[in-house]
């Protein structure tokens, strides 16, 4: 059946939410189509997406497993036991709260955060059990749950919980997302009070992010450069840190006496499993052939041409959602020789992209092709992006020739990563259509930010909590000059920064993706997938794209 | 020999001392820090890169680092790794033993096989064992070992199930990674033994031998052995700095925790004091294999053994 092309206008009466997935599925509706449908229907941008990203093999798109495995899912008990292994991807880094490079995926099991989201996006409890804003929008009244432990046994109350965010906004990791924060302290009655510079409703995303969690800072004052290892982090999570070795694995043990008022969770005392265990597996091929050998429980992002054969193991089940992250490209706008101070030739540039091209040849067609700084999942998604930056070479031919540029030669930079060279490469080959030449240079990770500001182009993938934190943050990446002065688009971003309610904040994170979109300070490029590939008898694991990591209390595995 | 010994050892040291401060400058010239690794990439505060660089001892004058470096070598106190915080004889402690493993079992399988096949293969000219043999051999020289990982880890452990596909859980996770690792080098070796056993069929002393009764087994595995064996003892240095040097990939390929993985993290990731370590002991490592084998060679062949001075 051909597509069904669905002006905004159309009337979707006698449309259901089964329709338009199964629409989705056979092909008869794009992706585009599909969300504008389920959002006349009522279903959130996040809710849709994860309905369309799911297809395990032989499942009802409308469930993300089986039929055959949901209903064993939901005739048999959640078990007590096991450990859960997985294959990650990274070189662990130490559990450092304070000052740490990078939070792994296993934070969530090791600590609590102060509050975050749920898989609709809604902002819900965890160490605090409700907040409240003063009318003067200018402090955040935090109210700490009450007979919180560490590990140790030391109690984790508003006094400890105040110094970790403080931490975070004061040399941390999250200095630079928190610079609206004056201070956080600790209040009367066990609360933490949050101090704003000016009202900013936004805070709550931003706390609402992996590294706002509470660990003990005694640990981190007694240990020094040693803090972030077994024996010396006293969290407060579902694990214990059990053992620690960048080399091997990183493991951690039930905690006996965990709770959790999550509203999202259903295993609201002691984690199911006995432990959590991931292996230092750095090689994609190599994941992929630790899950279908059976030796591990899960994966994330293995080689993604393998993703199609584990769709067909009735024993694995994979899960792929649009990641809260981003590919961009950055012109160095103070290079005036290249015309990249010249939206003309930014806008060319973009037009020269086939964005949907490189989904399939790239990603196997385990990305989104994104217009705008926002990926498409995301709550606060505003489609009007998609007016702008499609595919158009002869556009692109166009503006170059009305910028005065007949061709244009350039070097790129970007790190060490398969995906990213592949996709520079296919993008070369879309912009020496157009008359441009760009020459990819792969600097080492250790290299890539020191030198960023002398190169003339960079591409980069952000991955964060906080999509609109982060966007605002890359706009300054490496220095504001580099992004050029782009009006519109700092002007949105600092009315973000500065809207006082939910209904102002989401009007001015609309009018912030339109604004990136046409002065393309940053150049977007694609969304890609998270990619998740377990074993058919572990159930209750739920990667969403509102949180960048799952939480580890409903998983438990079949015996 | 005893001056031979001594100036063989000595001549070590200094080479090592050369490594030492090839390694130490040669991480601190590559572009790029560890303070990339150390500390969050979106932060881009300068007073945390600097009160993180103080506490790390960067700061310090390049010059005083490397003799703080000589000095943790020489007193055996080897620091803390700069990105984990671990001590770094506590990961070396670990990492090594790890090697040692694979290396251990690399070498017996290269030996093991090598030299009774190339006895075998060196006595049976010519026949289907010869043959086979030197067709397994030329695959073995001639297939890349990450290729050869690649297809021994679909078969044995993706299609089979009868192995682990990587890391160090036990016995069985070993036996991959070392056939892998040994497969060239007992190419090799099987090879140098056959031919150096072919050379000695024709000894006039085999034929002495034949002729007082002596057995053809004890002929082939005590007399021609023996006299076979010196080229593959002097080509055992060598062998050692090939182990050694594949080890790298090979525990990288199946994430096998030994000093090799623990070297290339550390060089990615810049963290000076674990990475100027590990390759210094590697590079101690082949020197040694080097200094033995000239002393084995010495000692093994008795045309040389009575001299003094160079060999």
């Amino acid at each position: 059946m051909p597509h069904k092309h669905a002006p905004e206008s159309q009337d979707y009466s006698g449309e259901t939410l089964d329709s338009v997935v199964r629409g989705h599925f056979e092909g008869t509706l794009t992706r585009r189509e599909a969300i504008l449908r389920a959002s006349a229907l009522g279903l959130s941008m996040s809710g849709l997406a994860a309905l369309l990203a799911a297809e395990p093999a032989g499942a009802d798109p409308l469930t993300k497993r089986s039929p055959a495995l949901e209903k064993r899912s939901a005739a048999i008990t959640p078990v007590r036991g096991g450990t859960y292994t997985e294959a990650y991807l990274l070189t662990p880094t130490k559990l450092n709260t304070v000052h740490g490079p990078f939070a792994d995926e296993y934070y969530p099991a090791f600590f609590d955060n102060v509050i975050l989201k749920d898989p609709e996006g809604n902002i819900v409890p965890d160490l605090a059990e409700s907040w409240t804003i003063s009318p003067d929008g200018l402090t955040v009244t935090l109210k700490i749950r009450q007979g919180l432990k560490y590990w140790s046994g030391a109690p984790d109350d508003a006094v400890t919980i105040a110094s970790c965010l403080e931490s975070q906004r004061d040399g941390g990791p999250n200095t630079a997302f928190l610079t609206g924060v004056s201070s956080f302290t600790a209040g009367p009655d066990n609360t933490v009070l949050i101090k704003l510079k000016h009202p900013w409703y936004g805070v709550l995303n931003t706390m609402a992010t992996v590294w706002m969690v509470s660990a003990n800072p005694a640990y981190a004052a007694k240990y020094g450069n040693s803090y972030g290892t077994a024996g010396t982090v006293d969290g407060s999570g579902p694990f214990i840190l059990e053992s620690f070795d960048p080399a091997t694995a990183v493991v951690g043990k039930r905690n006996p006496n965990y709770s959790t008022i999550m509203p999202f969770v259903s295993n609201k005392g002691p984690a199911y499993l006995d432990k959590v265990q991931w292996n230092v597996v750095l090689d994609a091929a190599t994941r992929s052939s630790e899950i279908e050998a059976g030796t591990v429980d899960c994966v994330t992002q293995p080689s993604l041409e393998n993703v199609a054969g584990f769709k067909a193991n009735p024993n694995l089940v994979v899960v792929d959602l649009p990641q809260i992250a981003n590919y961009y490209i950055a012109l160095n706008q103070t290079r005036t020789d290249l015309g990249f101070n010249n939206p003309q030739v930014r806008q060319a540039i973009s037009h020269a992209i086939d964005r949907r091209g490189l989904v399939e040849a790239v990603f196997f067609g385990y990305a989104v092709p994104t217009y705008g700084p926002l990926f498409p999942a995301d709550s606060r998604y505003n489609p009007a992006v998609e007016a702008y930056n499609q595919y158009d070479p002869e556009k692109a031919k166009a503006l170059l020739k009305a910028a005065g540029h007949k061709s244009i030669s350039f070097e790129i930079w970007t790190q060490p990563d398969e995906f990213q060279e592949n996709l520079l490469q296919a993008i070369a080959g879309n912009l020496q259509d157009v008359g441009i030449n760009m020459n990819v240079l792969v600097q080492e990770t250790v290299g890539f930010f020191p030198g960023l500001a002398t190169s003339e182009a960079f591409m980069f993938e952000w991955l964060f909590d906080d999509a609109i934190s982060i966007i605002a943050f890359v706009l300054s990446l490496p220095t504001a000059t580099y992004t050029g002065p782009s009006p519109a688009s700092r002007k949105a971003v600092a009315e973000y920064f500065s809207a006082t309610t939910l209904a102002s904040s989401n009007h001015a994170a609309r009018q912030m993706q339109v604004a990136i979109a046409s002065e393309l300070p940053i150049i977007p490029l694609v969304t890609p997938n998270q990619v998740w590939v377990h074993n058919s008898k572990v159930h209750g694991l739920q990667p969403t794209n509102t949180m960048i990591y799952p939480r580890w209390n409903d998983v438990w595995i079949e015996p | 020999m005893g001056r031979f010994v001594l100036h063989r050892f000595l001549y070590s040291c200094v080479l090592l001392l050369v490594v030492s401060a090839l390694v130490f400058f040669g991480l601190r010239v590559a572009p790029g820090s560890v303070m990339q690794t150390v500390t969050n990439p979106y932060s881009q505060e300068k007073f945390i890169k600097t009160a993180e660089a103080k506490r790390l001892g960067l700061d310090k004058p390049l010059l005083d680092q490397y003799l703080l470096f000589l000095g943790h070598v020489v007193t055996g106190r080897l620091g803390l790794s700069l990105v984990s915080g671990l001590p770094i004889s506590t990961i070396i402690r670990h990492a090594a033993v790890r090697t040692a493993e694979l290396a251990a079992a690399a070498i017996l399988l290269t030996y093991g096989f090598a030299i009774p096949f190339g006895v075998l293969a060196g006595w049976r000219r010519n026949s289907v064992v010869d043959r086979l043999l030197l067709v397994i051999a030329v695959l073995g020289m001639g297939v890349p070992n990450f290729f050869l990982a690649v297809l021994l880890i679909q078969v044995f452990a993706v299609k089979l199930h009868w192995l682990p596909v990587a890391g160090s859980t036990g016995f069985d996770s070993l036996i991959l990674p070392a056939v892998v690792l040994s497969a060239e080098a007992v190419a090799i070796n099987f090879r140098l033994m056959r031919s150096s056993v072919l050379d000695e069929v024709h000894r006039e002393y085999i034929q002495s031998l034949r002729a007082r009764g002596v057995s053809e087994r004890r002929i082939t595995w005590r007399h021609s052995l023996r006299n076979a064996l010196p080229p593959v003892i002097a080509l055992a240095g060598v062998m050692i700095r090939t182990i050694v040097g594949y080890s790298m990939i090979v525990e990288v390929i199946f994430s096998w925790p030994g000093l090799g993985f623990q070297l290339v993290n550390s060089v990615l990731q810049r963290d000076y004091t674990l990475a100027q370590m590990l390759a210094l002991l590697l590079a101690a490592v082949v020197i040694a294999g080097n200094f033995l084998a000239d002393v084995g060679h010495r000692l093994a062949d008795p045309r040389i053994r009575g001299q003094g001075g160079r060999a």
